[in-house]
């Protein structure tokens, strides 16, 4: 994360959703399972696209879609499983992630990194980090702090009450 | 915490578990040898563990202790009542002493942590000092459970072995599986070998952990002794089948209920022994704890020869607490007015004591019991004594269900709360819910069930038309004295299934307990039918309703009709309706069976005649063939006076409440309804007249 003042490069996973470049410090990524379908769960808040089994547990798997408030598709979704909060050691809770496809490893050296401009929409206000100038063009990079459904839930209107289901998730 | 430590907190908890128990028997068997030497080990393997790790307090309480206990075994010393309470003393003091080592990893200097008046109480005991008062315990204070020891367990080596062994056998079969691919004859052998070794395995991890329920048990001799001092009873505790094994995480969480209950039972069940002496029973009152294994479940019975539960102090608090009626207090059977004591803030006690009766009562008892799948029953007879039933399941993690399919998804239902499984074919569709308002009911033999329809509160697309075209399963489901049934549209397999906790975001539907993996990898949710209950707002009392009652209730609530076409007007067919009352049956029969004798219509029906009634003309349509190649007819089969009578319809549309409307009543005695929101000629009266 950003407060690891002592990396002037960090190595970030590529992703991407909606036809732009997403990026996810990889020490918080536990592992990238790949292309998987998505169990989804009546009555879960949109941006909860499912279930994924996981070594022997149940991950609730969010959508970065919904999050960002685009249209769901049905093609092929890819699942990332991303490490718990580092501070709560033992109780920290795994969760997955979906989008539309899984890059490679990018170092990016912290010095480009812009911050979130003043301007940027609610739906990505809290989700991203910030910014960086790539030659491929814009790298927004996550927080995955921010993705955790226990702080989507307290962040989202309606959140758990609103009771959606998006039959076109997973 | 270093290993060291931890396993000398978990073994010092054990041991005074152990002195606890033998304290209370010697009050009954002062001069038992073996019991003041189970209590000596108990304390000197404390005092011999502290010197090696630096506890020196601990150590200075011990060695007093042991001194005392010393006495006692060579017969300087009696065990007298102050002498074990005494010693109880010294109990409480090294427990305090131990859990501020689980907390804080040091003794502690603390004001609070000074022991020299109980080793100078203890010096008193052994008959080497000055006699002290002994200090006066709460009787929480040995009563305190420990976190050690709730998150270690103990293990028979002999069932870690045969686990090993599995395990060996495990990879073992699976090296020669990936060996066999592509083999398919050895592939089959191997497989059942798989699934067995599986089996095996899965049965042996159970046992490890499973736990008699002694470790549980034992602790209650002490708090049956304090408790029944403070309130100045006489008690004894007899305990029975404490060798049954129960999940360690489910003994854990019928602790606090069962110490409640037990509470209850000495406080407010066992009178005084003066009054039970008026009453004419023994002065000391009986508490029966136990266990038994009932069919996949343990079973544990707390029984007092108390006061009981009076049922007219339960209704007349109940009344004043405003929970119900005085109407329907006055209604309610014994049994149901009984189970109002599981209602939130129910108490019965007059005043507080200090024991219990501070608000948390038996409702707390059951929504922890629950909490893990539990049930809990009360029967009780005024003057008799008052039994307390807890049943859990054996063990949590893995649970035999049934899983269902509705709106093209998988979940699972939880066997234990599965009564019966109806199968409604799609020509009893339509005829099988019946409604009441907004109520939907579900007729099962004599029993109108509210019916609950599983797409709809997950709120899928609604398919009703598919429940009609191709009928649907009803699951008959029992919890909490609240009787339901939940429609889906297939029943799968019945799975053993493999409980995973959900995580944060799928926890908050509230409508699932958990989920699992099925056979074929993929996730199913499991049904949390408590809540599923209440979401579709099924209430215990409708359930009550049984039978007749509920049926009476319907009708006066709403005439209910056969709605059916008759005579074609065009292109239209006349909506007809019937009361349903005057209705005995609906036949198909083929239109061949039809005979007729001097012009008119008849049917052999059942051994008997029956004559037709075609008035309308529908059967002449049909025979005549302006109906389009139809070979059935429906015959709707009424009572006329005495006599039976068919009346062939076009076919039956619905059954559904209505309203008569008499001020349109036609000349020839016809009325109208409005039945299912659109009008339709009601053809019994006519039908009836015409005899």
């Amino acid at each position: 994360m950003r407060g690891d003042a002592g990396d002037a490069e960090v190595m970030l996973c590529s992703l991407s959703v909606g036809g732009q470049m997403y990026g996810i410090d990889t020490r918080k990524i536990r592992e990238v399972l790949g292309i998987r379908v998505v169990q989804r769960i009546p009555l879960a808040p949109k941006y909860i696209a499912g279930a994924v089994s996981y070594r022997g547990e149940v991950l609730t798997t969010v959508s970065l879609r919904a999050l960002l408030g685009l249209p769901a598709v049905v093609s092929e979704t890819w699942v990332i499983v991303l490490d718990g909060d580092g501070k709560r050691q033992g109780n920290a809770e795994q969760f997955g992630l979906m989008v539309d496809a899984v890059g490679g490893v990018t170092m990016v050296s912290r010095d480009l990194l812009r911050e979130n401009p003043p301007a940027l929409s609610d739906a990505y206000r809290g989700l991203c980090c910030g910014a960086f100038r790539t030659r491929e063009g814009l790298l927004v990079e996550l927080d995955p702090e921010g993705l955790r459904p226990e702080r989507l839930a307290e962040r989202m209107p309606g959140g758990l009450k609103k009771r959606v289901v998006d039959r076109g998730l997973g | 915490m270093d290993n060291l430590t931890q396993e000398f907190l978990a073994e010092s908890f054990e041991g005074l578990d152990r002195m606890d128990r033998c304290l209370t028997e010697l009050e009954a068997r002062p001069e038992d040898a073996e019991l003041i030497g189970e209590i000596f080990r108990a304390v000197h393997s404390i005092k011999g563990a502290t010197g090696f790790l630096g506890f020196t307090r601990l150590e200075r309480l011990a060695h007093a202790g042991e001194h005392v206990i010393g006495a006692l075994r060579s017969g300087r010393v009696r065990a007298t009542p102050e002498v074990v309470s005494g010693l109880l003393g010294l109990m409480d003091g090294l427990r305090t002493a131990i859990l501020l080592i689980e907390q804080t990893g040091r003794e502690g200097g603390r004001a609070e942590d000074d022991d020299s008046g109980m080793i100078a109480m203890l010096a008193g005991l052994s008959g080497d000092g000055p006699v002290v008062e002994a200090a006066t315990q709460g009787p929480g204070g040995g009563s305190q459970w420990n976190e050690v020891s709730e998150k270690t367990l103990r293990i028979d080596v002999e069932v870690l072995n045969r686990m090993m062994n599995l395990v060996g056998e495990l990879v073992l079969t699976r090296n020669q599986m990936l060996r066999a691919q592509g083999d398919a004859e050895g592939l089959t052998e191997l497989t059942l070998r798989l699934d067995g070794v599986t089996a095996d395995l899965r049965q042996t991890v159970m046992e490890a952990r499973m736990q008699p329920v002694t470790h549980l048990f034992g602790k209650f001799p002490r708090i049956v002794r304090d408790l029944a001092l403070s309130c100045g009873k006489s008690v004894v505790l007899e305990v029975s089948g404490t060798e049954t094994g129960l999940d360690k995480t489910l003994l854990e969480a019928i602790k606090d209920p069962l110490t409640h209950a037990l509470r209850n039972a000495i406080d407010h069940g066992i009178e005084t022994p003066e009054v039970r002496m008026a009453a004419g029973k023994p002065r000391q009152g009986m508490v029966r704890l136990a266990a038994c294994h009932r069919s996949g479940s343990v079973v544990i019975e707390l029984s007092d020869d108390g006061a009981g539960i009076s049922l007219s102090r339960v209704r007349a608090k109940a009344i004043e607490r405003e929970l119900v009626s005085e109407a329907q207090a006055a209604a309610m059977s014994d049994w149901d007015a009984l189970q109002m004591v599981f209602l939130p803030g129910f108490s019965t006690s007059d005043e507080v004591t200090h024991v219990s009766g501070r608000g948390v009562g038996m409702d707390v008892v059951k929504s922890n019991v629950e909490r893990v799948g539990g049930t809990v029953e009360i029967e009780s007879r005024e003057g008799v004594g008052t039994v307390v039933r807890l049943r859990v399941p054996l063990t949590l993690a893995i649970v035999p269900a049934l899983v269902v399919r509705s709106g093209g998804q998988c979940f699972c239902l939880p066997q234990s709360a599965l009564v019966e499984l109806v199968h409604v074919t799609w020509h009893e569709a339509r005829l099988a819910v019946e409604r009441i308002g907004e109520a939907e009911l579900y007729r099962l033999r004599e029993t109108l069930l509210p019916m609950v329809w599983l797409d709809r509160v997950l709120e899928f697309d609604s398919s009703e038309w598919m429940h009609l075209e191709h009928g649907f399963y009803v699951a008959v489901l029992e919890i909490e004295g609240r009787r339901f049934g939940l429609a889906v549209d297939e029943l799968m397999s019945p799975e053993e299934i493999v409980v995973k906790a959900l995580t944060c975001g799928l926890r908050e539907v509230g409508l699932f307990s958990g989920a699992t993996v099925l056979g074929n990898g993929g996730i199913a949710m499991i049904l949390d039918v408590m809540s599923l209950a209440n979401r579709a707002g099924v209430h215990p009392m409708l359930d009550k309703l049984r039978g007749q009652e509920m049926a009476v209730w319907a009708e006066e609530l709403k005439p209910r009709f056969v709605v059916f076409e008759g005579k074609m007007h065009g292109a239209q067919a006349e909506r007809v309706a019937m009361p349903i009352g005057s209705v005995e049956r609906i036949e198909v029969l083929s239109l061949g069976a039809v005979e007729y004798a001097g012009g008119r219509p008849l049917l052999q029906y059942g051994g008997t005649l029956l004559p037709l009634e075609d008035s309308s003309g529908v059967l002449a349509e049909m025979v005549n063939g302006r109906a389009e190649a139809a070979t059935e007819m429906t015959v709707l089969i009424f009572r006329r006076g005495t006599e039976r009578v068919g009346l062939p319809v076009r076919r039956v549309l619905e059954v559904a409440g209505g309203e008569l409307l008499p001020e349109l009543a036609d000349e020839s005695g016809d009325s109208m309804a409005i039945v299912g929101e659109r009008v339709a000629m009601v053809a019994g009266e006519r039908l009836q007249g015409v005899a």
